[in-house]
Formats: C-alpha cells, structure tokens, sequence
C-alpha cells in the first residue's frame, strides 16, 4: 500500500512536467521598459527600447544629440499626411484592454473670483486612485474635480479614502492621459535648445512631470494633457490603429516592423491607446529619405529601398516626407517638378487602406500608450 | 492527465483486494437488505430573515476605481452560512473576487438559505464509506430573474484500508483540511450564522484525493492527527476559484497538523495548516499560491474558545487571463491576505422543555489584504449572536454583523442583522 501511494505521488511531477506551459502575457510600465533599456536590451515585441528612453548622456533616436538627463525620446510618425511626433510611455501584450481609473484634482470654489465660473486648480496635487504597481493600472485618467472644505480634516489630501470619507463634492471632469512615471523626466532635446520634431526640425513645447500621490506615497506623473481617450461605460478603454510596416519576406503576425516612422489615425491626441497592426508592404514600396539631412540616416540597416533622390527638392519639403513610404518605386523620387505630389505616399491610415489590400493589414497583440506631441503645426 | 485514475486504482486497489478476500470470492455483491441498512439520507433547511444597512454592498457610491472589488471588501456583508453577501453592485467592473450574494439589497427579506440532501452509504462489511451532498439554494437576481443554483457540495469515497490504523484515503469532491471553520460550514453545525473573513481561503470544498491519520497517545490523554490533500483547487469557496477541474494540471497540496488533549471537562486542540501549489484561478503553472494557518480550540465548563489565523499569498500570473467559479474575469493578480477570528461561545447550563440548548456567542474577525499594486485594506468586524436548540434538530440562530473599515478602504455602512432557523432530518 505505502509504495502504491509513494508511486502514485511520485507521478505527479512527471506528468505535470508533460504539459504545456501558455503563453505569456506582459505589460511594461514606463520604468520597466526605462530598466530593460539600461540593462541593454534590443527591443521587445518589435519595438526598438531606444524609442522609449534614453539615458543621460545616450544619443537621442533619430537625431545626433545627446539627452541631458532620462528622456522620452521624441519620434516621428505621420498622421492624416502630415509629419508628427510622439513619445511611448507603456506596452502591453495579449492583455486585455486597459481601464480607465479615477483620479481626483483639487479646484478653487466656483464663486471665488480667480475662476471665472471655471474649475480652477487650488494648488494641491492631484491624488491618483491607483498605484503604478497594481496589474489594473492603467495611464488613463478620469478627472473628479472636488473642493477641499474649509474645515477639512485630511489638508492637503493624498488618499482616495479621505476623500471619499470626507464625502467630498465630485463633479466629472475630462478623461486625461497622465502615465506614472519616474520624477524628472522629459522630452529628449539638446543641450540649450527644445525638444524638436527629427526630421522636420520644428520645436516642441517641453513636456516634464508633476507629482501626486496615491495613498499617501508620491507618485509623480508625465504632462500628457492635451492627450485625451474615450472609453466605455464601464471605464474599458476603447483602442485606435497604429499601423506600422513590415517587409513582404516577413509572417505578418509575427513580423519585426521596419524600423520606420508609424502611420496614426486622424486625431491619435483623443485615443492614446492603439492597438499595432502589421502592414505587410509589396515590393516595389520604397521609402524617402533626404541626402545630406540635419539629422542622421534612417536606420543603416532598415531593409527597405531608398532610390536615389533629385537634389534639387526642397529641403523644407524633403524633410516633411523623410521616412515616408511610396509605392511603385517612388517615381517622384527622382524629379523635383512632380514631388510630392506624382508618388503615392502610406502616410495616413485611409491612404493605407485604399491602396493596399485588407489582407495585407493584420492586428497583434501588442497595445502601446502612445502620447502624441505634434500633428502638422498643432501641438496637443 | 492520466495521474488520477492511476492514483485511484493504485489507492483502491488494496481496499477492494481486501473485502473481496473477506467476502471468500474474487468479487463481491451486498445483498438488498445489506445496502439499506448501509444507506441513510439526512438534510437540512435553513431559512433566514435577514437585513443589510446601507444598499447591502460594501460599495462607496463615489467610488469608481476599478475593480471595485480590489477597493473594498465585497465579503462583508454576509447573511448566511454559506457567506453569500446581501447585495453586489453588477454594474460595477469587477474581476472575480466576489461572494455569491441573495440580492436583497439593504431591504430585510426572508431568505431560503439552503436545501440540504445527504446520502451516505456505510457497509457494515466493507472498509469503505460513500458520501454525497446535494444542495439547492433559491435565489433571485435583478438581471437574470431567477438565479437558483444546484450544487453537488461533496461526493466522496473513503476508505480504511487497516482496520487496526484510524487511517483513511479519502477521493472525490470533500472538505477542506486546512483549518477548523470547515468544520463548521454548514448551517446545522456551525455554531453563529455566518463565516468569518477569512472563511473565503480556507473552508472550500475541494476535488482530489485526501489522506487522514490519527495516533493515539492514550498514556498522556492525547492524540495526533495529519490531514493531507492534493487537489485540484486548494481550500478557497468555489465563488473565488474553479474546484472541477485543474486549469494548471498540477495539484494543490494541503496539510494540517494536529494536536489535541483530552481531559475530563476540558479539552484542548491545536493545529497548523499550510498549503502549496499553482493558483487554480489563472492556467499558469508558475503562479503559485501558498499559505500558513494556525489553530486553536479549548473547551471547559460549557466555554467554547477558538481562534484561527491565516497568511496567505498568491503570485501574479503570467497569462491575462482569471476563471472563478462565477465565470471567467480579465487577470490574476498576485494576492496578499493576512487574518484571523477568535470566538467565545457558551452553553448556559439549562434547559425548559423544547428548549435543549442555548448557546450567546461573540466573534471577532479581522483581516489585512491587498491586491498588487492597490490600497491595504484593513477591516474588522464584530459578531454578536444567540443560539437556541430546540427539541435534538431545530436550531434557532440570531446575530449581528458590526464591520468596520479601518484603513484603505473607504468607510461605508455596511452592517447587518442576520436570523437563520435550520432544520435538520
């Protein structure tokens, strides 16, 4: 009997050994991905870290500078034509949509007369409902504006329990993209200059972080305002499409994207959250870069075609179509007189529909937050 | 996969070998009048009138954090036995820690707790006892109407391969072994109405096979136990994890150790529980859960004094993905629970008439937990109760539940009056 037992026990690991173990799931915040780039990793699910963060004293993606302290680095991507710019702030993968959480902001009293009839900030910093830790935080935010009554027990405020225990006013206010974040961060840009677009070279208005607090521990934030989300009743943030190029030779769904600037939907500043698509290039696409530009090369390697281009483009317009994809070899490439107009560019997501074939676009798994910083001349 | 039948004929096979040879034939069959001595059927009803203050949820209204659940303690506001709470908020996003609730919502309400079947077969010529348990519990909810739920409880084999040995291999759906309030879960033996907090993680019922053993140690009036299980699921409710079938394919090991002395008018026990293996409530055999427990209980002159505390942790899964036995929710998050209970009963020593028993009780339960990333939560709650036996099978029971939120969660009012009259056959 005791070694019937004694066998039947031994079995157990045996045979749990046997099955398989599923795939992972994987969500890194700002700062995870910000240690992954410091212990000197590649990429993750296709994203270059490098796009993420750099470290003080680490060149700048796409450009020749070097940050002056930890930096979101500043790329490009197109939208609705148009070059824009963006940071990356977290990643998500297989992992459901993300929600929404609240986060409650102190505002004067409407009859005070600095209002103007309008929420207006008292000064105290914004208390998140949420820690930065908890597998269902998420950089969304839906504002509560509230009033700190004149006989306040908890002054300043910096839990979400006192706030509610105080059975505090609350009023809905907007839905703000606000990712927790390391204190000090920024824009990366050049020592005594702004950050800028890399190809276009239009400066950027800096962007830094805050503090708040969730329950009574600081937890600063990135200025992401400006960027906004919708969401669904029961706070499930809704996704938009980032469409991002993969070469013909590559499986779709499990390609590593060209190293190119991304394609965003018409007004990305209220989605923030997209859902990355593989688009699956033909052969004869090309892409436009400008010789002897301000700021280097597109990635030395990137496997993608680059014709020779005329020379006598103008450099303002060259450089608004640096990275931009072309489709049957980029005739305009080669002839001033017909650029940009005579090529056929992937530069927003209803030109990538209509000229490529649905099958060509695949959705993955992968979800990025995504705080867009320019769109054409408008800063969010 | 194949594990368990192996285990099941590796375990059986020396009990079946042994009543075939005592029956003189290779194989053996009872005979009509045999099975029905063998065979009995008991139960029992329990209704109960309950009433919830606040809207019956530990729920702020300005509350929106989500998951709800994460925020508050939704367990809070139980109102029977069986832990189901007054009312839960559906609208709420919420992700799987949850309580099975009666949906009466801060209204009082007569309630039909449960409706209890037993069948056990007992042969008096066969090392073996089989149990079953059948219950039907009626219940109303706001968006489904009628939410009347059937549950097999338990449904078990046991057998005592050595006569001379308290030894027995238990397979099948049964009780937990971690702890002592499972001793208690049902309505007819608990002594108050409802669990404590932390009833959630150690008194589920659980699918696998199970190992008892007890030494007698008669020269010092005292003896040792050593219950082991390895399940599928572990010891939480079946509101909290999946107990039919093994989402990880590796089994769940629990064990408690036990200690007890018995004297004349006083009796002491003492016991300590743990428990180790992959969370059944996500598919990732890298997630683990594991917990410790320990237990005391004396009993002196009609006093009846027991304790219990809890640790408890769960690792975050690796796979978004949650299943409860509610259905499936978004992600397992790690999980830490700490907590206890003491409670003092007292038998007063009178009788009258139908009146066999009456038994004043007093509980207090506390419990510190947090889901990763989220606020502690530290809540307590006082019970305060009344039990009267009437004639050997009539049980009278009234209490109140005072919950309080001490730290992270916000204060809500959230206490309740609980009555249960349970009616055993």
């Amino acid at each position: 009997m005791r070694r019937a037992l004694a066998l039947a026990w031994l079995a157990v690991p045996v045979l749990v050994a046997c099955a398989p173990e599923p795939e992972a799931s994987k969500f890194w915040r700002a700062s995870q991905l910000r240690q992954m780039r410091a212990e000197t990793a590649d990429q993750t699910f296709g994203w270059e870290l490098d796009w993420f963060y750099a470290a003080d004293g680490e060149r700048l993606t796409w450009t020749n500078d070097t940050a002056t302290r930890d930096s979101l680095v500043v790329n490009p991507a197109f939208e609705d034509g148009k070059p824009a710019a963006f940071v990356l702030t977290e990643l998500w993968y297989q992992w459901p949509n993300p929600w929404d959480q609240p986060v409650y902001e102190m505002v004067k009293p409407l009859d005070d007369p600095t209002t103007d009839g309008g929420f207006v900030h008292d000064g105290n910093d914004p208390v998140f409902g949420v820690g930065i830790d908890s597998t269902f935080y998420s950089p969304f935010w839906h504002v509560e504006w509230t009033q700190e009554p004149p006989s306040a027990q908890s002054d300043p405020y910096r839990g979400t329990r006192e706030i509610l225990d105080d059975a505090l006013p609350l009023t809905d206010g907007p839905s703000v993209l606000c990712p927790l974040v390391e204190a000090g961060l920024e824009l990366g840009h050049p020592d005594g200059a702004p950050p800028y677009h890399p190809f276009t070279g239009r400066p950027l208005r800096q962007r830094g972080t805050a503090r708040g607090w969730v329950d009574h521990h600081e937890a600063d934030y990135f200025d992401a305002h400006g960027n906004s989300y919708s969401a669904s009743a029961a706070g499930r943030v809704t996704e938009g499409k980032l469409y991002r190029f993969v070469d013909s030779s590559d499986e779709p769904e499990d390609a590593i994207p060209l190293a190119l600037p991304p394609v965003l939907p018409h007004l990305s500043q209220g989605v923030s959250l997209f859902r990355e698509y593989h688009v699956t290039l033909p052969p004869d696409a090309v892409v436009f870069d400008m010789p002897g530009a301000a700021t280097p090369d597109l990635e030395p390697d990137l496997k993608m075609p680059r014709p020779p281009v005329d020379l006598n483009i103008d450099a303002g317009v060259g450089n608004a179509y640096r990275g931009r994809v072309a489709l049957n070899g980029g005739p305009c490439f080669t002839d001033a007189g017909s650029f940009p107009q005579g090529c056929t560019w992937l530069d927003s997501t209803t030109a990538v529909e209509a000229a490529l074939p649905s099958s060509a676009i695949v959705k993955t798994d992968i979800l990025v937050t995504l705080p867009t910083l320019l769109v054409g001349d408008s800063e969010p | 996969m194949r594990f368990w039948p192996l285990s099941l004929l590796l375990v059986a096979a020396p009990a079946l070998a042994q009543s075939a040879d005592e029956n003189g034939s290779d194989g053996y069959t009872p005979t009509e009048d045999s099975i029905a001595d063998a065979v009995r059927v008991n139960g029992y009803v329990d209704v109960g009138y309950a009433k919830a203050t606040g809207d019956g949820t530990s729920y702020p209204a300005n509350d929106t954090r989500s998951p709800a659940d994460y925020a508050v303690d939704p367990f809070a506001t139980a109102v029977n036995s069986r832990g189901d709470v007054a009312a839960l908020d559906p609208t709420r996003f919420t992700n799987g820690f949850l309580p099975r609730t009666v949906s009466i919502g801060g209204n009082p309400s007569f309630l039909l707790n449960t409706l209890s079947a037993e069948l056990r077969f007992a042969p008096k010529t066969l090392p073996l006892f089989v149990f079953a348990r059948v219950q039907l519990m009626p219940r109303f909810s706001a968006t489904a109407g009628d939410a009347t739920r059937v549950e097999l409880q338990q449904a078990f084999g046991r057998f005592n391969p050595f006569s001379s040995q308290e030894f027995t291999v238990s397979v099948g759906k049964f009780d937990s072994v971690f702890g002592i309030e499972y001793l208690e879960t049902e309505a007819n033996l608990r002594l108050g109405i409802t669990p404590s907090l932390i009833a959630r993680y150690t008194t589920g019922q659980s699918l696998g096979l199970k190992a008892f053993y007890r030494l007698e140690l008669p020269a010092i009036w005292s003896g040792l136990s050593l219950n082991a299980a390895a399940t599928n699921n572990g010891t939480r409710v079946e509101s909290l994890v999946p107990v039919d079938a093994s989402l990880t394919g590796g089994p769940v090991g629990t064990a408690r150790l036990g200690y007890e002395l018995n004297l004349t008018g006083f009796q002491f026990k003492l016991g300590g529980s743990a428990l180790y293996g992959a969370r059944n409530d996500q598919v990732s055999r890298g997630a683990k859960q594991r917990a410790f427990g320990a237990d005391a209980r004396v009993e002196f002159k009609g006093l009846h004094l027991a304790g219990e505390l809890v640790s408890l942790h769960d690792d975050e899964s690796p796979v978004a993905a949650k299943y409860t036995g509610q259905g499936p929710t978004e992600l397992a998050s790690a999980f830490d629970v700490t907590g206890g209970w003491v409670r003092l009963g007292w038998s007063l020593p009178f009788t009258f008439h139908a009146l066999t028993a009456v038994t004043p009780y007093a509980r207090w339960d506390r419990r510190h937990g947090q889901f990763q990333g989220f606020i502690p939560l530290d809540t307590d709650r006082f019970t305060f109760g009344l039990q009267l036996q009437l004639y050997e099978s009539v049980l009278l029971k009234a209490e109140y539940l005072w919950n309080r939120e001490l730290h992270g969660a916000p204060q809500v009012d959230n206490d309740v009056f609980t009555s249960s009259l349970v009616m055993t056959w």
